[in-house]
């Protein structure tokens, strides 16, 4: 009897014994204890502005990860759990994690939080512009952070829900606050009036996804796209098509390609225009540590240099 | 719309590429298909092409190009197979099924942790409109490869597919002809990968080769209407996604299932019609 199932016997322990292992070497200090709040934001462009307001006052966990799409995401265990623990949920709103599969929907549901209690849109109060010719809600478009003014109602946003949450450390994100808002203001302002400089003729953003329409109003530059938003189908015969047509009938000099989308939809219209792909700029997730564009002011001064360098080349 | 098609064959570079790599991936596609078949494979290859997801990951995660890894999961998986079937008193589908969704999982896992902007979503289903020149060049040349390799060692194929038994009784390596053929399929599932994505591949293999075999018996003739049928489908998918604005790689896929209904129901050697006709009587 022992002897039949000594093999059976054997192979779960085996399981076991990796289990255990796998579960030592993988003791993190999860278990703090510390009297900081803890803030769980969607993605890498939320969390940097949410780290220069609280800096080590909060801990933070962010969603997606650097270089992928925040449109459709499968939150990761440690979301899940993060999640639910958290004391404060910060996310785009706008269409940008609800829209598609609507996973961030399903994961504060699952974890039980409320709105406007436990998780709060950081786009309150922005200007919405709308996906052409839908004018209901659930077709906005989310990309609001790619203009700075936006950028900065992001950063007083989360600022007022911090001190509320947390009042102990309230002199010091108004502090933080007040410091990051210059700064973004400035390099605004510089962006402004570079741009008011490139002929009209030659002025239009092209990029795969259509996200730079706050961008276009807030620096009068046309934009231009393969498809308009990720959630949709991507790079179709009719949508470059129409692309390549548009383009041929313009002076551009330059096409910009996003770090978080697939380039090869692109290069296809690249080829067929001529038009060079000038620069990667980012705008849906900053760039990875270290690299140009890890943070969101340096990721927008990036794509601000990248895209006045291209166009007026 | 024929008129529209041909303009835009003119007018853009992509449809250009498009149209070539399609045809190419049809030809070589239907080439390996009747040895697939014959050999009653079809699911291999829907292993195989299945089991070359984490090679891809792996590849973007150490930054070399994508076939390189693809060809060794590809291999790899195809040795656990046999490996399994041959060493067990388990059968050869479940062997499969056991490798190829440990495969497809580990590959999702690995694209998670490389972080890159890869989407799952475009290796499982692929996109012939964004098939750049050195894709287009790399195709071309793989598929040299793949039908030159068949048209070598047409014979031996031919003896091995047919009757192995004999084959091993007058002293050939079964076994190696068994790998090559395995080696041809994973080059042919990583190339069509990019048309028609990892999971419409198996459609390419073994739909136009199975039309073909309604058709005729010598295996030579199969080959060759089976590369056509793969070339034809291809260039009337592209036409239909082309024109109607939907999916070009599960057009062509519908394309050649519908070929194959037609034959199936009009083929001399099924002879649908005239049995059921009969039966009737």
């Amino acid at each position: 009897m022992i002897e039949k199932y000594k093999n059976i016997l054997i192979t779960f322990i085996a399981l076991a014994a990796i289990v255990f292992l796998v579960g030592c070497s993988n003791k993190k200090t999860d278990q703090v204890t510390d009297k900081k709040i803890n803030v769980v934001v969607t993605n890498s462009i939320l969390a940097d502005i949410t780290k220069n307001i609280a800096d080590d006052k909060i801990n933070l966990h962010s969603i997606v990860p650097v270089g992928k799409d925040p449109h459709e995401y499968e939150p990761l265990p440690v979301d899940v759990q993060k999640t639910s623990k958290a004391d404060l949920i910060f996310y785009n709103g706008l269409n940008l994690e609800t829209g598609g599969n609507a996973w961030f929907t399903k994961l504060v549901k699952n974890a039980n939080k409320k709105e406007n209690i436990d998780y709060f849109p950081v786009s309150t109060g922005v200007e919405v512009i709308y996906l052409e010719g839908k004018n209901t809600e659930g077709k906005e478009d989310p990309h609001a952070w790619l203009n700075l003014e936006n950028g900065i109602i992001y950063a007083k946003n989360i600022e007022q829900q911090l001190s509320k949450k947390d009042p102990v450390n309230k002199d010091f994100y108004k502090h933080n606050l007040d410091k990051y808002v210059k700064k973004l203001s400035d390099l605004d302002q510089q962006a402004k009036s570079k741009f008011s400089l490139i002929p009209e003729n030659e002025k239009m953003i092209v990029t795969s996804e259509g996200c730079f329409k706050y961008f276009s109003k807030a620096y009068n530059i046309p934009s231009a796209y393969i498809w308009e938003i990720n959630t949709e189908e991507e790079g179709t015969p009719d949508q470059i098509k129409n692309l390549v047509r548009k383009l041929r009938a313009t002076e551009l000099k330059s096409l910009f390609v996003e770090s978080s989308v697939d380039n090869r939809p692109m290069k296809t219209v690249s080829k067929d225009t001529g038009i060079p792909i000038y620069s990667t700029i980012f705008t849906d997730s900053v760039a990875k540590k270290g690299e140009n564009g890890d943070s969101y002011y340096s990721m927008m001064k990036w794509n601000l240099d990248q895209i006045y360098k291209g166009l007026a080349k | 719309m024929i008129q529209n098609f041909i303009n835009g064959l003119y007018e853009f570079h992509f449809l250009q590429n498009a149209l070539v790599t399609a045809v190419v991936i049809g030809v070589v596609s239907g080439a390996v298909g009747c040895f697939i078949i014959l050999r009653g494979m079809s699911l291999m290859g829907d292993a195989i092409s299945h089991a070359v997801l984490p090679g891809v990951a792996i590849s973007y995660i150490l930054g070399i190009n994508f076939f390189v890894g693809a060809i060794i999961f590809g291999l790899l998986s195809s040795i656990i197979i046999t490996f399994i079937k041959n060493n067990s008193i388990i059968k050869g589908d479940t062997a499969i099924g056991i490798t190829f969704s440990s495969f497809l999982a580990l590959g999702v896992i690995l694209i998670g942790v490389a972080n890159s902007s890869t989407d799952l979503f475009h290796i499982l289903f692929g996109n012939i409109l964004a098939v750049q020149d050195i894709d287009k060049w790399l195709t071309i040349g793989v598929s040299g490869i793949v039908l030159i390799v068949i048209i070598l060692f047409f014979k031996e194929l031919l003896i091995t597919s047919f009757d192995p038994l004999m084959a091993k009784a007058i002293g050939m390596k079964v076994n190696f002809y068994h790998y090559l053929l395995m080696v041809l399929l994973t080059l042919v599932s990583v190339t069509a990968m990019q048309s028609v994505g990892t999971i419409l591949i198996v459609a390419m293999l073994i739909t136009p080769a199975a039309t073909a075999y309604l058709y005729t018996n010598s295996l030579r003739k199969m080959i060759i209407l089976s590369s056509s049928l793969g070339a034809v489908s291809s260039v009337l998918g592209l036409f239909i996604g082309y024109s109607f604005n939907i999916a070009v790689g599960s057009s062509i896929v519908i394309t050649s299932a519908i070929i194959f209904a037609i034959s199936f129901l009009v083929s001399p050697k099924q002879n649908f019609i005239k049995k059921k006709v009969k039966i009737d009587d």
